[in-house]
């Protein structure tokens, strides 16, 4: 388990920073990872999802549960703040990784117009539901639900190419 | 693209709230194939976490994640017995992981620092009678309960996940020893662990291939001493 730990979390806390902007925070739920990753173990299907998504989404899921659970939700971060610039290096992410899939979905998504992309980008690394979208976007509910709908409906034809 | 699998979309981004979340999770837990479907979607966009930098977590941190794995194992009201089987148990569930995420790890160690730290493994080294376990999954429910089994005490823990029951149904437990009958092993609910003392002539049906089997019942439990209902669950026992 100390293996997997040492391997893993400073990927795994890379995300829970990325969803939080915390450090504190981000290093808590890194903790609430581990353990439920303990606990879950049993659940793990490798046919299902590789181990590294399944960590990485245990990771995503935890800190946006935190997230929510904040009584004052801070929307400090612009919406361009999901274009990041990726390490060089590969690291267990990269490698285990099903290389040609994961280039399909990088890029299907630039495929989508700049609105739709950073919709989904802000959705996946900022966290931030529908309604939070919305206020960011300063359009009403209906509207962004449409956008989004759309961007996804596109992004799920692109991958099926 | 269906609606379901755009529900799945948003589902698994976290886009979802108050009634379409609710939607979307009675869908989960009614229809197979959304759960299948969140997954694929997790599966696909695991690509942009490629995008987020390492971090390296504060000292400390393994030690910490420790303490409260620990904390969990000794929980307060628990007997030594039920202790050590809550330790075995959380071994053997970190072996489950260790050994599914393997090869990703053997990758893994050649890119990250050496392992520096001294901190002892989180479990005691001291030797227990073999435990028996069986991990109970049925169609409709893929992890029911697991069900631990220290033939030494003829203490039985089982940790329930996913087995409530409508009004008006139960849920019980049998063993069913190879070529025996199934004997019940009482009623179980989804509040929390349960443990049980077996009967020294039961106990010995508990053994290596032996099935744990989890059926539907009427109130009350089966009233013919043999399951009446719908297997819901099962699995068979192995030693740790």
């Amino acid at each position: 388990m100390r293996t997997i730990f040492n391997a893993t979390s400073p990927k795994l806390l890379g995300i829970c920073l990325r969803v939080l902007k915390d450090r504190e925070e981000a290093e808590d739920a890194l903790q609430d990872v581990f353990v439920s990753v303990w606990q879950r173990a049993s659940s793990f299907d490798p046919a299902k999802a590789s181990a590294i998504t399944w960590l990485a989404t245990i990771a995503r899921n935890r800190s946006i549960d935190r997230l929510r659970s904040r009584k004052q939700q801070r929307f400090s971060a612009p919406l361009e703040d999901g274009l990041e610039i990726p390490d060089d290096a590969p690291d267990a992410f990269t490698l285990a990784a099903d290389g040609q899939g994961r280039q399909q979905l990088k890029g299907c998504i630039a495929e989508l117009e700049n609105r739709a992309q950073s919709m989904i980008r802000a959705a996946f690394f900022d966290g931030l539901a529908y309604s939070q979208l919305a206020e960011r976007a300063g359009v009403p509910l209906g509207t962004l639900k449409g956008w989004m709908r759309r961007g996804l409906r596109q992004l799920r034809e692109c991958l099926q190419k | 693209m269906n609606e379901a699998e755009l529900l799945a979309a948003e589902y698994a981004l976290r886009l979802l709230e108050g009634e379409e979340l609710m939607e979307a999770r009675r869908r989960s837990a009614d229809d197979p194939a959304f759960p299948a479907s969140v997954a694929e979607w997790e599966e696909h966009f695991a690509a942009l976490y490629e995008d987020i930098e390492a971090e390296i977590p504060a000292p400390g941190t393994w030690e910490a994640i420790v303490r409260r794995l620990d904390g969990e194992a000794n929980d307060a009201s628990g007997s030594t017995v039920v202790v050590s089987l809550r330790r075995k148990l959380v071994r053997w569930q970190a072996g489950a992981i260790a050994a599914s995420v393997a090869a990703v790890i053997m990758l893994a160690l050649q890119l990250t620092p050496p392992d520096r730290s001294t901190i002892p493994a989180p479990v005691e080294k001291k030797q227990v009678a073999p435990l028996l376990l069986a991990s109970l999954a049925g169609d409709q429910a893929p992890e029911a309960l697991t069900v631990a089994f220290n033939p030494e005490s003829r203490e039985l823990m089982i940790t329930p996940a996913r087995i409530a029951a409508p009004a008006g149904r139960v849920r019980e437990l049998w063993l069913i020893a190879p070529g025996a009958a199934p004997v019940s092993l009482g009623l179980v609910n989804s509040a929390g662990i349960q443990r049980r003392q077996i009967p020294a002539d039961l106990a010995r049906g508990f053994q290596t291939g032996s099935t744990l089997a989890l059926s539907d019942e009427p109130t009350g439990g089966s009233p013919t001493g043999q399951p009446t209902g719908a297997v819901l669950a099962s699995g068979s026992l192995s030693q740790v």
